[in-house]
């Protein structure tokens, strides 16, 4: 991996709500592995959790179900000592841990779709809880990348090797780049290594029963 | 009891339960999961209900923190994390990927910053658990009602809206506290107290 320390983070508020727990899923997956390359955000995320530690420590005690601790027992007994490594192809398998628990669980499930010349696209899991997210695995050629396009809601870049340029700068590895519906780009890979990349879209929230229904009938929420 | 003895004694129990996580590393210690679990599993149904969690799942999800905690002893690091912060990122977690929420938090890209935005120089040696002791000491000395507001936004995750609407106390009066808060916490949590 490279030495060089990124140089496009998260926004501060991104950093403290990842911290807090205020994310959601395929959100906070992006933010974590971004921290998991970035000595500097790590180190920031850390001191900032341990607020939360201590909000841990000094919690007040629940009462827990008569056998809670019989199951838990249960359970570790039940569960296989030695955890299999998932496979992972190379260069991702030299990733760090943090990134590649996100990845892997995928591989295997399913395989790469193209999503144009160049470039290729790869879900990974979310709980189904990650309302409308997507979170997804792209692997760039040099010279290619995905279309020209805009979203809904906002999308988060993560360059886990090689490099891509778009109309707001040059990402490399550990780079986090952060958009809105006022983002229009069209990424290119650099030169030289195959660029992979993690990739998040959060899309507006859909209100399900009667205010959904209210929601679209009055075609709200666009 | 000496406030400083207390103190020590607190000091004392984050490397009795570091050593505990470091027991089940190293040879699948049950009887230490056990003293773990008696000590963390009620704190994190604790805080669970505390953020919104209904009995039932919190229940539940207790049992899942703990058997990640069985699983993933081995990545416990003392010089990164003590035990409690460690454990209260595995909660957090959890309870993201569990819990579906009504509402999205709505970030505020005009919030003053509460991250330091330059590279934080501290001393990466120094071991988290003192950290932690100097963050536990120095959010004692707050006035109150910024210690809680703290509490609210790093530990119960809510936004500085939710905070406001909950407390009755006008947003900008929110922010400026924690920002007070902040600006106090900073030295204990880089590690240059005093």
């Amino acid at each position: 991996m490279s030495t060089r320390n990124p140089s496009h983070h998260p926004s501060a508020e991104l950093l403290s709500a990842a911290a807090s727990g205020a994310l959601t899923p395929a959100v906070n997956r992006i933010v974590t592995a971004h921290a998991a390359l970035c000595p500097h955000c790590r180190a920031t995320t850390a001191k900032l959790e341990t607020l939360g530690g201590v909000g841990l420590e000094q919690e007040a005690s629940a009462d827990l179900a008569p056998n809670a601790l019989e199951n838990a027992l249960a359970a570790i007994a039940r569960d296989p000592s030695v955890s299999k490594a998932p496979y992972l192809p190379e260069p991702l398998a030299a990733l760090p841990r943090e990134i590649r628990e996100f990845v892997a669980p995928a591989f295997g499930k399913r395989a790469w779709r193209s999503g144009g010349i160049g470039f290729k696209i790869f879900d990974l899991d979310l709980p189904e809880t990650a309302n409308g997210e997507s979170f997804q695995l792209f692997r760039i050629e040099p010279g290619s990348g995905p279309p020209l396009h805009t979203h809904d809601g906002q999308e988060f870049t993560l360059v886990l090797t090689g490099a891509f340029k778009d109309e707001t700068g040059l990402y490399r590895p550990g780079d986090l780049e952060t958009g809105d519906q006022s983002l229009t780009h069209r990424p290119v890979a650099e030169a030289g290594e195959v660029c992979f990349a993690l990739a998040v879209t959060t899309a507006p929230l859909k209100f399900k029963g009667t205010l959904g229904l209210l929601q679209r009938v009055l075609n709200l929420g666009k | 009891m000496q406030p400083a003895s207390v103190e020590q004694s607190a000091t004392l129990d984050r490397e009795a339960l570091a050593a505990l996580v470091e027991d089940i590393a190293a040879r699948a210690d049950r009887g230490a999961f056990a003293a773990l679990f008696r000590h963390f599993a009620p704190k994190i149904k604790g805080y669970l209900i505390k953020i919104g969690t209904d009995r039932g799942q919190a229940e539940e999800l207790t049992q899942e923190v703990m058997l990640t905690v069985w699983r993933k002893a081995g990545t416990f690091d003392r010089r990164q994390a003590s035990v409690s912060t460690w454990m209260f990122t595995i909660a957090r977690n959890r309870r993201i990927d569990a819990v579906r929420r009504e509402k999205r938090p709505e970030l505020d890209p005009s919030d003053p910053m509460l991250v330091p935005d330059e590279p934080i120089a501290a001393d990466e040696r120094l071991d988290a658990i003192d950290r932690e002791a100097r963050v536990a000491r120095a959010l004692k000395t707050l006035p109150k009602e910024q210690a809680d507001l703290v509490r609210e936004a790093f530990y119960l995750a809510k936004s500085h809206s939710e905070i406001a609407e909950e407390t009755k106390i006008p947003l900008g009066t929110v922010k400026s506290r924690l920002r007070l808060a902040f600006g106090r916490l900073r030295k204990a949590l880089e590690g240059d107290e005093t």
